[in-house]
């Protein structure tokens, strides 16, 4: 939900499809948590995001929503079937264009009509880039966090 | 709004509780979106701005207005219906300026609505609602703390941060969060004016969509 709030601060020229930071916590907890309780991390995610930022009854959070499933269950496919030959830069490439495919998809329905595939190239190249970014700093913080450590022991 | 407890202070709703303006939002859902006639949906969205202004919720609508109008535009990329202007040779068309109007509305509507019914100290019901709960929990305390976070040290600093917030846990969930005990403060006069004035709201909206549908208007309204 920090990371929701950094990104609902982040200045867009469409503010309801997000470049995925708050997708973060996924990329991080995809080698610590089973799948069901990975999910319900999206589930408190995306009502969590609906809350703070006053959404939850408006379109945002239908594309918050599909957007994340989307995303998390990519990433849960790319890392259970790959394993270690993926890495997270990899596994938070293959979410974000599945959830950015998922929102543009939503957007063609829900908002733009056709003209939504304009807008679907700088989207999802944005979505790839920040991707790439999100996946180096979820590696080097995977491999230094104490806190995550101590999660792990705990699990 | 009360900075504690996310209540509006002030206007109609004073004292409402977020449960009840939760459910006031639930209601007026159904027949902003269902609503055809464009001019009945402009006048809900300028109603909702007013809402929000009186709830004391800050909402963006310069942005708000520019985001409607590039959904307008996108809308009018392609052509249906006759043609109604045409500046520059570009056509505008019934149907895509009708149906890029009515997302747009739906949108920004939509928006302005949540943002004025949904308030962050809302408790969902069951172990999710309880689940939520705890995470707004850490979210506070992490913000309360964000100045912390280093941009030499990214990672080290977001590291200690969340140490920090996880070591405290357990004394801080043992207390009740100020915001409960300050709505359980609240005076009832202010709840039963608030409850009131959510349930007229709720009555008119309903109202205004019955009346349009046995009244509809052609284009703007059919």
């Amino acid at each position: 939900m920090f990371l929701s709030a950094i990104e609902y601060m982040i200045p867009k020229p469409i503010p309801f499809l997000r470049v995925g930071i708050a997708n973060l916590p996924i990329l991080v907890g995809l080698d610590l948590l089973p799948a069901p309780l990975l999910l319900l991390v999206v589930v408190l995610k995306v009502l969590g995001q609906g809350l703070v930022g006053g959404t939850l009854l408006s379109y945002v959070f239908l594309f918050s929503a599909a957007g994340s499933f989307s995303s998390a269950l990519a990433m849960l496919a790319a890392r259970r079937l790959l394993g270690p030959r993926i890495s997270l830069v990899g596994v938070g490439v293959t979410g974000a264009l599945f959830g950015n495919a998922a929102q543009i998809l939503l957007a063609r329905v829900l908002i733009f009509g056709e003209g939504a595939w304009l807008i679907a190239p700088p989207f999802l190249a944005v979505g790839t880039v920040t991707a790439v970014l999100l996946g180096l700093f979820a590696e080097r913080f995977s491999a230094r966090s104490a806190w995550l450590a101590r999660l792990r022991g705990r699990l | 709004m009360n900075a504690a407890s996310g209540e509006p202070r002030t206007g109609l709703v004073a004292g409402a509780s977020p449960q009840a303006l939760f459910l006031c939002g639930a209601l007026l859902f159904p027949p902003f979106l269902l609503q055809q006639d464009l001019v009945v949906r402009a006048g809900l969205i300028a109603a909702f701005v007013a809402l929000n202004a009186l709830a004391g919720t800050r909402i963006r609508v310069l942005q708000s207005v520019l985001v409607a109008a590039g959904i307008v535009a996108f809308n009018l990329v392609i052509p249906t219906g006759r043609v109604l202007l045409a500046p520059l040779g570009l056509p505008i068309t019934e149907g895509a300026l009708k149906s890029g109007l009515m997302k747009a509305t739906a949108m920004t509507g939509l928006i302005f609505l949540s943002r004025f019914s949904i308030r962050p100290n809302l408790r969902l019901p069951g172990r999710i609602g309880g689940l939520i709960g705890r995470s707004l929990f850490y979210f506070e305390a992490i913000m309360s703390q964000r100045r912390r976070i280093d941009r030499k040290d990214i990672i080290g600093s977001i590291d200690a941060l969340l140490l920090s917030v996880t070591e405290t846990r357990a004394a801080e969930e043992a207390s009740e969060p100020p915001g409960d005990q300050a709505a359980a403060a609240e005076g009832t006069t202010a709840r039963g004016k608030g409850l009131a004035g959510l349930i007229a709201l709720v009555l008119l909206n309903w109202a205004v969509y019955a009346a349009t549908l046995v009244h509809p208007r052609p284009f703007w309204g059919g």
